[in-house]
């Protein structure tokens, strides 16, 4: 995996931080070793796996919703209503 | 009476305070003198001194009656990712350097209401990421058995709290064995609890599907009346399991005092995991544990857990990962410090974040985004979440043919600070024998096993089934009796 300047200003941007000058370097050696080392993951066959996205064990109910949509002027399919906020279709 | 307090348990201390042998008063500044006193192990980042000192005085004055909870009057800390309210919570981050928590987290709440003693706040590693406590913006904590080495993280402050006499008992957070390794280079108890035991309302997130909290102590007793304390159901968080609060203590006097010989349970040894890379003396350490436990009646098997070697790198995908997205709420807008270097919004989030982030943090943020984006997120953060499945099945596998799964808390004791800091893959090694508990939602009871030559200590965990903490406890309550030695030490003269 190479982790280039490119890649890293993507990664900087996505996560609103901001490299100094001289850091980015040594931030992509640190990364580029990490990801080598998951590069073992590839060897797995997940095939038919489920993922395992959070770590709850028994089943749990979901709460009903507060009832506080009666309370907007403007309801649509049980949903509160605003003029468009996209421009364009 | 120092000395009593120091090596008294709670059901020793509730004794003396309704005795009258020691005041609440008194028994709060016997502690908070000795924080006082051990400013250089770093172990607080807030002391609440007149807060505790109040409510000590309102607790003498009400008095301490024979019905009242074992813990009234009795003095805890809590990791400074615990929000108490009126009070800073740092999460030992520059970002949230003067941040005031406006209400208690769960843990905090059911501590007070109980009548425990808030002492203060504890040092930790940064937003809980660090497996040495030098990721904290107030510097490391330093290891009360030798002051050159570490204190293991991230809850180090809270390890080292108890294990130096600072606070009787205090509570941590396990994301990835943050409770554990810093009680075994303490030479103390920690227990991460199964996931959803333990409310997470008010513990500042950092990987929301595997962050728990858990008790640190330094004898049985101690776990297991604070583990009872906080444990059950909250329905202010959803992840909570619905079962109510445990009463493991009770379970501890009424069903195991005088009957230990009648408890006998299958043991199981990854031997694979162990074969490589352990210290001979932390090996031999092992093996003690393993002869104390036959003496007593149990049975040991190996058992294979074929995907726990691929644990480390499914944790630093998945942890990472949510991270990354939690930690988006420190903008510089809502929580905390503001850079004053910008030019525009997008400029005061990534100065805030870029000043107010430490290293690793920034580290982790980075990998996590990596994982999730657009690209990657199916060869890294979908395959390692399909993997955790699997650890999962392993371990479920595994307790088919044995109740409690034994294993070292860490390879090695507390190392140098500094040993390890310029290479983050050789600092998560350490992880390596606690993470697959956290991916798998299991409880692991971390407990002291002696010390090495050098006279480090040396710890070893049980780990169980899902909401099987009892039988963690029974285990380690028997070694207690068995090996009193390896329990309530003090790590001052």
């Amino acid at each position: 995996m190479i982790i280039d300047e490119h890649l890293i200003k993507k990664i900087t941007e996505l996560s609103k931080l901001e490299m100094k000058v001289g850091e980015t370097k040594k931030i992509s050696e640190q990364l580029a070793k990490i990801l080598e080392h998951m590069n073992v993951l590839k060897e797995v066959n997940v095939d038919g796996v489920e993922p395992m996205f959070h770590g709850c064990i028994d089943q749990h109910e979901l709460r009903v919703d507060e009832p506080v949509v009666f309370n907007s002027d403007v309801i649509a399919k049980g949903f509160f209503s605003v003029p468009n906020i996209m421009s364009g279709e | 009476m120092i000395v009593d307090v120091l090596r008294s348990s709670i059901p020793d201390i509730a004794k003396m305070l309704r005795g009258k042998k020691i005041s609440c008063r008194e028994l709060t500044n016997v502690f908070l003198k000795r924080i006082k006193d051990s400013t250089k192990l770093n172990a607080f980042i807030t002391v609440m001194e007149k807060e505790s000192v109040s409510r000590s005085e309102a607790i003498d004055k009400e008095g301490i009656k024979n019905s009242d909870d074992i813990l009234k009057g009795v003095p805890v800390s809590l990791k400074d990712i615990f929000l108490v309210e009126g009070v800073r919570n740092t999460c030992a981050s520059k970002i949230l350097e003067n941040y005031v928590a406006p209400y208690d987290a769960t843990v905090t709440k059911r501590l007070k209401d109980r009548g425990a003693v808030v002492l203060g706040k504890t040092n930790m590693d940064e937003f809980a990421m660090g497996s040495s406590n030098e990721n904290s913006f107030f510097g490391p904590v330093l290891n009360p058995w030798d002051n050159k080495k570490v204190a293991g993280g991230s809850s180090g402050g809270s390890a080292v709290a108890v294990s130096a006499g600072l606070s009787q008992i205090s509570f941590g957070t396990d994301t990835g064995g943050s409770v554990r390794l810093p009680a075994s280079y303490n030479g103390i108890l920690a227990l991460r609890p199964t996931y959803g035991r333990v409310s997470r309302y008010g513990m500042v997130a950092f990987s929301s599907s595997l962050d728990q909290a858990g008790p640190m102590a330094r004898n049985v007793d101690d776990l297991a009346i604070a583990y009872d304390a906080v444990s059950g159901v909250d329905h202010k968080d959803s992840t909570t399991s619905k079962k109510g609060p445990s009463n493991v203590y009770e379970h501890l006097i009424k069903n195991m005092a005088g009957k230990e010989k009648t408890f006998s349970r299958c043991i199981g040894i990854p031997r694979h995991l162990i074969e490589k890379g352990v210290d001979p003396e932390v090996a031999s350490s092992m093996d003690e544990v393993i002869a104390a436990l036959k003496k007593l009646g149990f049975k040991f098997k190996d058992i294979e857990l074929p995907h726990a070697k691929y644990a480390l790198d499914v944790y630093y995908i998945i942890s990472p990962a949510e991270a990354s997205s939690n930690l988006s709420r420190f903008d510089g807008v809502r929580y905390g410090y503001r850079s004053k270097g910008y030019k525009d919004l997008d400029g005061l989030y990534k100065s805030s974040r870029r000043e107010g982030f430490g290293d690793e943090v920034k580290r982790r943020i980075m990998l996590g985004t990596f994982v999730l984006s657009a690209g990657y997120y199916d060869a890294y953060f979908a395959k390692a979440a399909r993997v955790r499945t699997l650890i999962k099945q392993d371990f479920e596998k595994a307790y088919e043919g044995c109740d409690v799964i034994l294993l070292p808390t860490a390879p090695t004791t507390a190392f140098k600070i500094g040993e390890k800091t310029d290479d983050p893959l050789t600092m998560y090694l350490n992880d390596i024998f606690t993470i697959p508990a956290n991916l798998a939602s299991l409880p692991s009871l971390a407990f002291p096993s002696g010390q090495n030559k050098a006279g480090m200590p040396i710890g070893m965990q049980l780990t169980g089934r899902h909401f099987d903490e009892e039988t963690l406890f029974s285990v380690a309550w028997m070694l207690q009796k068995e090996r009193p030695e390896w329990f309530n030490r003090v790590s001052v003269k």
